[in-house]
């Protein structure tokens, strides 16, 4: 049963074994989970349920139904970090590129020393890996999805002896039309709308759209349920009171929303980090205009990732998106933009990927706003100018007339010598324009609640019954695409909490 | 049932209504959204559009955040007279100069002046980049791709083989 805004039209109150609030990576994961082992879920998320049948290229009507404040939030810090976050069932996955990566096994055994857990380890967390890798079918593509923008970066990096390694993502017969961004409208993307919520769904869970929880319901220490408002479509504005009460609580909004809820409830407090331990993989982007037709839009985004530099914490990789979300990257307005954008076609947009070197914070504003602040260090500063200018010497390989640099004094070159210029003029860490997509680590898992917000099973220290199970819950980021850490955690913590409430 | 990936998708979702501004407020954001626009092509009722649609996704917005895009508005507005440039506003001045006005901001040493006008920027010309008269300007309709790539992907699911004309170009598709 899928609810929607018109469905409460007073104030509802529903009981469930299991309240799941958020249906990304790690809520519809988790519920599926519960849901087919016969438990009674309800999930709750703010967005709508969008069918694959209704994603289309344009982003004024993709973005406000499947992004969080129509694509418009900042991280705080020098330089502030634009980010956006999805907003309907499925949550980020629907508008994400779709890489398939697992966590990396030496981001693993640190997991392993600092926890002590063995389910953490590469050998503990591979059962899930194979079982979410098969439910979301990663696996890398036929060749009629290859576009020319990915044939420019990989022919690119081999002829500057770079090593490439070609992408699984999670698709089924993708076809290449270049909308991942917006919602898949082949159907192709295994995202956990497609492949995950249906499931749960089946093995009947309800779905209730278009509510925003905004508190827990604590009761004796414990917490039994969630109390939210629907929202207006008309207005935005939260209106009818919504209540689910159930034996326990499954908090998936996200690692920027999730620590905003937990906040309220000033929870995590043996160990005061949640909102802490915040990280983000900024990156940087790098557009090249070209002198012949590319036709970036038609082909998938991401066929592979340059992984010449992983040693150094940068990967390289092209990402293409509609003419109105690469507007917004533009240097220019008015005819200068126009003349730029006429040569659309003939635009490869690339981006440098580094890990992070150091950690922020997400904090509770005013009216429920997230608040996250993080400073990028002098370290990363040289990596995101490394990565520009490898990406820059590599569109002039392959005979780009003009590269567009992520600098905000030296918004582009015509030539590969000017390159030398990023060293003279980027001297001050504001100067750089970063953005980015994989927000971690929030409400941190541990064995040690001194040192962690949550357990092993996913539970809160100090609030029994209310679990975690985003991408909240890495005790240190991955430096890979997480979707595939978050799936394989949830699944993990789904697992247990059944057996859990079996046991109870 | 409409045509795959046309606009307006009929899944009974509802696109907010515009975000009201106080009449001041509106009158700087259609003046900066004139002067931010290109000049050419001439396309009829384009500010209108821009203007509406912008103001539909302020509505999705954190509160304070389609409060903070009012400030800001208002702070352009009176760029000229706070740099130095003019003694009007740009909502008095010509579009043509508000946008020599507004485009010296991006060079300004001060991290936020520069993010003043990426700000409106950004949410300016990404509307008007998604209108479907400057698509058709564009000569950009990603439609008909798109629709035979759906065809394609299901030809493929019935157990259809890929051909050689299923690679995409330019040029010799396929593997790099
Ligand atoms: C554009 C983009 C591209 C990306 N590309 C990749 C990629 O190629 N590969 C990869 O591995 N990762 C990628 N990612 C990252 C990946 O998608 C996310 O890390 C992952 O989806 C996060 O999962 P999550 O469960 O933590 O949160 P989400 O998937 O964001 O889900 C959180 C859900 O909770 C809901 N929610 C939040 N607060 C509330 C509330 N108070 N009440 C009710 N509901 C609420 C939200 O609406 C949302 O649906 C990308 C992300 C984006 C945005
Ligand atoms: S490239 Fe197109 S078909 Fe392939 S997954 Fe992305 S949106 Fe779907």
């Amino acid at each position: 049963m899928i609810l929607r805004f018109g469905d409460y039209s007073r104030e509802a109150t529903f009981d469930a074994d299991v309240v799941v609030v958020g249906t990304g990576a790690g809520g519809a994961v988790v519920g599926a989970e519960l849901a087919e082992a016969g438990l009674n879920v309800a999930f709750v998320e703010e967005g709508g349920w969008h069918d694959t049948a209704s994603f289309n290229p344009y982003m004024t009507e993709s973005i406000p139904r499947l992004y969080r404040d129509a694509g418009v939030a900042a991280i705080l810090g020098t330089p502030n970090i634009p980010f956006v976050e999805g907003r309907c069932v499925g949550g980020s996955t629907v508008v994400n590129g779709a890489m398939t990566w697992r966590t990396p096994e030496d981001v693993l055994d640190g997991w392993f020393k600092s926890t002590g857990a063995s389910e953490l380890s590469p050998h503990g967390m591979e059962p899930y890996f194979e079982r979410v890798e098969t439910a979301i079918s990663a696996k890398h593509h036929l060749d009629l999805a290859i576009g020319g923008d990915a044939r420019i970066m990989v022919q690119g990096a081999r002829k500057m002896g770079w090593k490439v390694e070609v992408n699984r993502r999670n698709q089924d017969t993708c076809v290449g039309t270049n909308n991942c961004v917006l919602g898949c409208p082949t159907g192709a993307k295994q995202s956990t709308l497609v492949a995950y919520m249906p499931r749960a769904m089946k093995a009947g869970a309800r779905c209730l759209t278009e509510v925003r929880i905004e508190e827990l319901i604590i009761e004796n220490g414990r917490c039994v349920g969630v109390k939210g408002r629907a929202i207006d479509p008309r207005t935005r504005k939260a209106s009818t009171p919504v209540t689910v009460r159930a034996r326990a609580v499954v908090v998936a909004c996200g690692a920027v929303q999730t620590p905003v809820l937990l906040e309220k409830h000033k929870v995590g407090r043996p160990s005061g980090l949640c909102g802490k331990n915040f990280t983000c993989h900024p990156n940087v982007k790098v557009m090249a205009l070209y002198p012949f037709e590319v036709r970036s839009w038609q082909g998938m985004s991401q066929y592979a990732q340059i992984r010449e530099f992983h040693d150094e914490g940068i990967v390289l990789a092209e990402n293409f998106i509609p003419p109105g979300l690469l507007a917004a990257h533009l240097p220019f307005h008015g005819k200068e933009a126009w003349e730029l954008m006429q040569q659309y076609d003939n635009i490869v947009l690339s981006g440098a990927l580094v890990e992070d070197s150091t950690t922020g914070t997400v904090r509770r504003g005013p009216m429920g706003m997230a608040v996250p602040r993080y400073d990028i260090t002098v370290q990363d500063h040289a990596r995101f100018k490394k990565g520009a200018r490898l990406l820059a010497e590599m569109h002039f390989a392959m005979g780009a007339k003009r590269v567009f640099l992520p600098f905000s004094n030296l918004p582009w070159i015509d030539k590969v010598d000017d390159l030398k210029r990023i060293e003279e003029t980027q001297k001050k860490r504001n100067t750089l324009e970063l953005f980015t997509v994989h927000m971690m680590g929030t409400a941190c898992m541990g064995s040690d609640a001194q040192r962690s917000v949550i357990d092993l099973n996913g539970q809160i220290w100090d609030l029994p019954g209310c679990y975690v199970a985003d991408a909240s819950i890495f005790p240190t980021a991955v430096g890979v695409n997480p979707q595939v850490t978050i799936m394989a955690m949830a699944t993990r913590i789904g697992e247990r909490l059944a057996a859990t409430l079996a046991k109870a | 049932m409409p045509e795959p990936v046309s606009r307006h998708p009929n899944d009974g979702w509802i696109l907010a209504d515009p975000l009201p501004m106080r009449p001041s407020t509106h009158r700087a954001f259609l003046a900066i959204i004139a002067a931010l626009l290109p000049p050419e092509p001439v396309l009829p009722g384009i500010l209108e559009q821009v203007d509406d649609t912008t103001r539909r996704l302020l509505r999705y917005m954190h509160p304070l955040m389609s409060l903070g895009f009012c400030v800001m508005l208002h702070l352009l507005d009176w760029s000229p007279i706070w740099r130095l440039r003019s003694w009007r506003r740009i909502r008095s001045l010509a579009p043509s100069r508000g946008s020599e006005i507004l485009g010296g901001l991006a060079h300004s040493r001060f991290a936020p002046i520069r993010l003043l006008l990426m700000g409106a920027k950004g949410a300016i010309l990404s509307t008007y980049f998604d209108l479907p008269a400057v698509h058709e300007a564009l000569h950009h309709d990603p439609r008909p791709f798109m629709r035979g790539r759906i065809a394609l992907r299901q030809r493929l699911l019935a157990g259809g083989a890929p051909t050689e004309a299923d690679l995409i170009g330019p040029g010799p598709g396929g593997k790099p």
